[in-house]
């Protein structure tokens, strides 16, 4: 995906499989060592539980490589998160696994979630 | 008979942990089932720098098995544009021979793997519709017999198969003696959980996921559920996904046997013990990591 197309999905909970190859293929082409690309997988993997577990059954992502960084939205059409920092262990524990997580959306107009993990050539310059 | 259940033993793993040197049983009853296993297989096997053959069900134009492999992963079209992924049949790999005989079809397959390394590749995986068996009319007795003579093949460790049993067309007997016979026998679909158990151990293999996590809490419960004795393991190192919550159900229900345990070993690989280390809050005394490289 090193300068790629980026890569685009709908899910739902059948999706999760084909959904977790995806992502690790993309964050291999992006140059992510095994261990990242196993914690970006499950970072993506606890999001996307999330969107369908209270987003209404499903949700998309997007996933691209933007300034050295490994970038994965997830969106769904859920009422959204009414306290971000008292969500739940999915997101604490993507937050863990990134390098930085962005919460927007909110009032019954669904969430987007975004996560940056930096690619190993940009992190050991940081 | 599509519905019968194909057990799980210590030669079970999913299709992801598979390499070059693997000769694996794969089944499926399913039309679109059946196109997810070679479609991992065939993904892992272009982003690794090898060849992949698929010879499918010969009643499937290779546009159509191309097309359905790309559904499930990516990369599909490219990797067949530039000749690293192929789509063939039994009938074509053995040509101009008409008739099948396993010496012909393993040199067959040597020459290919040879060829494969020839053109830059790091080795050929095939995937092999075990269909073409009707299509040549040939003695299932006589296919069984090359399935379980053909550990050459793989010796060079630069040749990885998968032979693809539909269990709608092949008896449940021969199906089981394939399973059993094959070095390495696969789940039926990626994102699958299996457990095995054996005395005072639990091995699970496959996804533990949301949508696998009622069979993962069962299988971990069932483990503890007669006395397993002073020392429990429970073997992780063959799933491929290990989601937060049902580690977080695995340390849970360890806690709760307390009782009847005095030590628990969880093997498992690096990445699964560091998303177990992160949920240290919910350990109990008498719990043991035993981190281990093994790649299955």
């Amino acid at each position: 995906m090193t300068g790629g197309a980026p890569l685009q999905m709908r899910f739902t909970g059948a999706d999760l499989p084909r959904l977790r190859l995806r992502v690790g293929d993309a964050a291999g082409a992006a140059g992510l060592d095994e261990s990242r690309r196993e914690e970006l997988v499950l970072a993506v993997y606890e999001l996307a539980c999330n969107a369908i577990l209270h987003g209404g059954g499903g949700g998309s992502l997007l996933l691209s490589l933007v300034d050295g960084s490994v970038r994965c939205q997830v969106s769904d059409d859920g009422p959204g998160f009414a306290d971000a920092e008292a969500a739940g262990g999915g997101l604490w524990l993507a937050r863990q696994l990134s390098d930085g997580i962005e919460i927007e959306g909110g009032a019954d107009n669904g969430a987007v979630v975004t996560l940056m993990v930096r690619c190993r050539s940009n992190a050991a310059a940081t | 008979m599509k519905g019968y259940l194909v057990r799980a033993d210590a030669h079970t793993i999913a299709v992801e942990r598979m390499g070059l040197g693997d000769h694996a049983f794969a089944h499926y009853a399913d039309d679109d089932i059946r196109w997810e296993v070679p479609a991992v297989f065939a993904n892992q096997g272009v982003s690794r720098g090898e060849k992949v053959i698929v010879m499918m069900d010969p009643g499937c134009s290779a546009d159509d098995a191309c097309e359905r492999l790309a559904a499930f992963a990516g990369g599909v079209d490219d990797a067949r544009a530039r000749g690293q992924l192929v789509f063939s049949s039994m009938r074509e790999l053995i040509s101009p021979e008409k008739s099948f005989t396993a010496r012909r079809q393993l040199d067959r397959l040597r020459q290919e793997t040879d060829l494969a390394g020839q053109e830059g590749f790091a080795g050929l995986r095939t995937i092999i519709d075990m269909a073409w068996v009707q299509d040549l009319g040939m003695d299932v007795e006589d296919v069984m017999h090359r399935e379980k003579n053909a550990d050459s093949l793989f010796e060079s460790r630069r040749y990885a198969e998968i032979c693809a049993y539909d269990r709608r067309r092949f008896d449940p007997a021969v199906v089981e003696e394939m399973r059993a016979s094959h070095p390495v026998a696969l789940l039926e679909r990626p994102g699958d959980l299996q457990a095995h158990h054996a005395p005072g151990e639990l091995y699970l293999i496959g996804d533990a996921d949301m949508a696998t996590g009622g069979i993962f809490r069962a299988a971990v419960s069932l483990a503890f559920d007669a006395p397993p004795g002073r020392q429990a393991l429970v073997d992780l190192t063959r799933l491929c996904f290990l989601s937060a919550g049902c580690a977080g159900d695995l340390l849970r229900l360890i806690g709760q046997t307390a009782n009847v345990c005095d030590k628990v070993v969880i093997r498992c690989r690096p990445p699964q013990a560091k998303i177990l280390l992160r949920l240290r809050v919910m350990w109990t005394g008498g719990v043991v990591l035993e981190e281990t490289g093994d790649s299955r």
